[in-house]
C-alpha cells in the first residue's frame, strides 16, 4: 500500500499532466507555426511537471513528519510539527536534488543514499531531475543559456516525457525508502 | 483542494482557508489562520491543515496540524 502522497501523485497529479499531453496532440497546423506552438506547450508541460513533483515531495515530507511526531510526548507534538516545516525548502524552492536532500535530511533520512542503494538507476534519474530544474528555471526566467541546457535551446516533448518517467520512478523510490525509515523509527509500517 | 480523488470516503474537511482556529502548543493555546488544506496526510489519513500563527505581532510561524487538534477560534 502506498502513501497518500504517492496515491495523489498517481491519480490527480498524473491527470493534470495528461491534460498537457492532450493539448500537445491537439495543436494543429504544420511547419514553423506548429513548432512554435508545440514548444510553448512543452515549456508549460515542463513547468507543470516540476510543480507537481514539488507537490508530491512536499506532501511526502508532511506525511513523514506526522508519523515521526507520534513518538513525541503529546504536549510537544505541535511544537515539533512546526519545527519540521519551518523554512522547508520544498515550500518555496524547486524539487531539485539539493532541496529534497536537505528537507528529508532534517528527518534523519539520507534520501539520495537510500534511493541509490535501492536501485543504481536512481543516480541517472537524479540527473534528469537536475536537467528538469535547469529547464524549468530557463523557462520561468526566459533565459535560455545553451551552456546550462545541454548545448541547445529547444525543448522537445521527448525530453519532458523522459523527465516525467524519472519523476515517476523517483516518487515510487522515495515512498519506499520513507516507509522503511519510518518503520525503523516508529516501529510500525506507516503505509 | 487538489486531494478530491484520494479523499473519497472520508468526511469533508471541516476548515477552509481563511478560517480562524486554535490549537494547543506546549502549555498554551494559540490562535492562527488556516492557509491551506494539505490533504489526508496525517496519521490514519486524517485531514491535515497548514496554519499560520503570528507571534509578537510580526513573526509568523507555520504549523501543519491534523484536523482533530484544531478548534474554531
Amino acid at each position: 500500500m502506498p502513501s497518500n502522497s504517492l496515491l495523489h501523485w498517481r491519480q490527480s497529479q498524473r491527470s493534470k499532466l495528461n491534460e498537457i499531453m492532450d493539448a500537445h496532440r491537439a495543436v494543429g497546423g504544420t511547419g514553423r507555426g506548429r513548432r512554435y506552438a508545440t514548444e510553448q506547450v512543452n515549456h508549460a508541460y515542463a513547468v507543470l511537471l516540476s510543480s507537481q513533483f514539488q507537490g508530491f515531495c512536499r506532501d511526502l515530507h508532511s506525511e513523514c513528519v506526522q508519523h515521526i511526531v507520534q513518538r513525541v510526548p503529546a504536549p510537544l507534538q505541535n511544537v515539533v510539527r512546526g519545527e519540521f516545516v519551518r523554512d522547508r525548502k520544498l515550500d518555496r524552492g524547486n524539487p531539485n536534488p539539493g532541496n529534497i536532500g536537505a528537507d528529508f535530511g532534517r528527518l534523519g533520512l539520507p534520501i539520495w543514499d537510500k534511493v541509490r542503494a535501492l536501485d543504481r538507476r536512481n543516480d541517472e534519474r537524479k540527473q534528469r531531475l537536475e536537467e528538469l530544474k535547469d529547464w524549468r528555471n530557463a523557462i520561468a526566467h526566459q533565459d535560455f543559456d545553451p551552456a546550462k541546457l545541454g548545448g541547445r535551446t529547444t525543448l522537445r516533448l521527448n525530453d519532458v516525457n523522459r523527465w516525467r518517467r524519472a519523476c515517476d520512478q523517483l516518487a515510487r523510490a522515495f515512498d519506499q525508502v520513507a516507509r522503511g525509515h519510518l518503520n525503523g523509527l516508529v516501529g510500525s509500517r506507516p503505509w | 483542494m487538489g486531494y478530491a480523488s484520494t479523499t473519497h470516503g472520508l468526511p469533508r474537511p471541516r476548515f477552509q482557508p481563511g478560517r480562524q482556529v486554535q490549537f494547543r502548543l506546549a502549555n498554551q493555546v494559540v490562535r492562527g489562520t488556516v492557509t491551506e488544506y494539505r490533504g489526508p496526510l496525517a496519521v490514519g489519513g486524517r485531514h491535515l491543515y497548514r496554519v499560520e500563527v503570528p507571534f509578537s505581532g510580526k513573526y509568523v510561524q507555520v504549523y501543519e496540524i491534523p484536523e482533530d487538534e484544531l478548534k474554531p477560534a
